[in-house]
């Protein structure tokens, strides 16, 4: 699977068709504010903090699925469900999972920032 | 148009603690020629409400230090201040919940607190477009 393929075109497009060039502002402040909460919900997972991870994954689910990022943000809906219901998952694996598709869409914006859409 | 204003001419607040999503609502309302103020949290948006007299406040539910519901309440409860001039915003301003749970039971929660209406997050630009033409057009 391509990079690409991690960010939904339609939504990546009509972000600059609303925005023009400034679109990329949205993507930079993804990568800011996600790379925290990515932190903060490994930390919270290794301390075994439901109410920290179902904040950090709503967070991640929720800016993600604005910029089009729409399988990371469907991994971190199962782990703040899971949070929110007190479902017994094994998180860490899951926060693996969310984790590897998290690189992905960080190098697709990577791209996006090189292609001049 | 509502109340003589244009769509382009209300004055909209943004209450929402996630920086994409203030930025990607800002860029769908500025496609109106809107131009938000954005709170971060519900006591930056009652701060703000009582300093300038909104239109419409699109209120997302979850944030920090105060949230959506919290403050729709207490906007809601403002009637004394905003006759004497004390709290700018209209108590009977139009409140968009913008929730990622749009199930019955979270809507009932909205309705409850005094929101007029609800909008699935992300926020799409239809969906705006659609919330402005119901509440304004």
């Amino acid at each position: 699977m391509s990079d690409m393929e991690s960010l939904d075109k339609k939504v990546v497009d009509e972000l600059y068709g609303l925005m023009g060039e400034d679109y990329l502002s949205v993507y930079e402040a993804f990568e800011r504010s996600s790379n925290n909460s990515m932190q903060e919900l490994e930390i919270a997972i290794e301390q075994k903090d439901a109410i920290k991870i179902e904040t950090n994954s709503h967070t991640l689910k929720g800016s993600s699925a604005n910029i089009g990022a729409n399988k990371f943000s469907a991994l971190c809906k199962i782990i703040m469900d899971a949070a929110r219901n007190n479902e017994n998952i094994d998180y860490a694996l899951h926060y693996n999972n969310a984790r590897q598709e998290y690189a992905s869409v960080i190098n697709a914006i990577k791209s996006l920032r090189q292609s001049n859409h | 148009m509502t109340g003589g204003k244009i769509i382009s001419d209300l004055s909209v607040l943004v209450v929402e603690d996630n920086e994409v999503n203030q930025k990607v609502t800002a860029a769908m309302l500025q496609h109106f020629g809107i131009t938000p103020d954005i709170a971060e949290n519900g006591q930056v948006a009652i701060d703000l409400a009582a300093q300038r007299q909104y239109d419409l406040i699109l209120m997302d539910c979850q944030m920090p230090v105060k949230n959506g519901f919290e403050t729709t309440t207490f906007i809601r409860s403002q009637n004394t201040a905003h006759e004497s001039g004390e709290f700018k915003t209209s108590s009977e301003v139009i409140i968009i919940a913008m929730t990622a749970n749009a199930s019955p039971a979270d809507v009932e929660v909205c309705m409850e607190c005094g929101m007029n209406d609800f909008i699935a997050k992300p926020v799409e630009l239809e969906i705006i477009t659609e919330i402005l033409n119901k509440w304004f057009a």
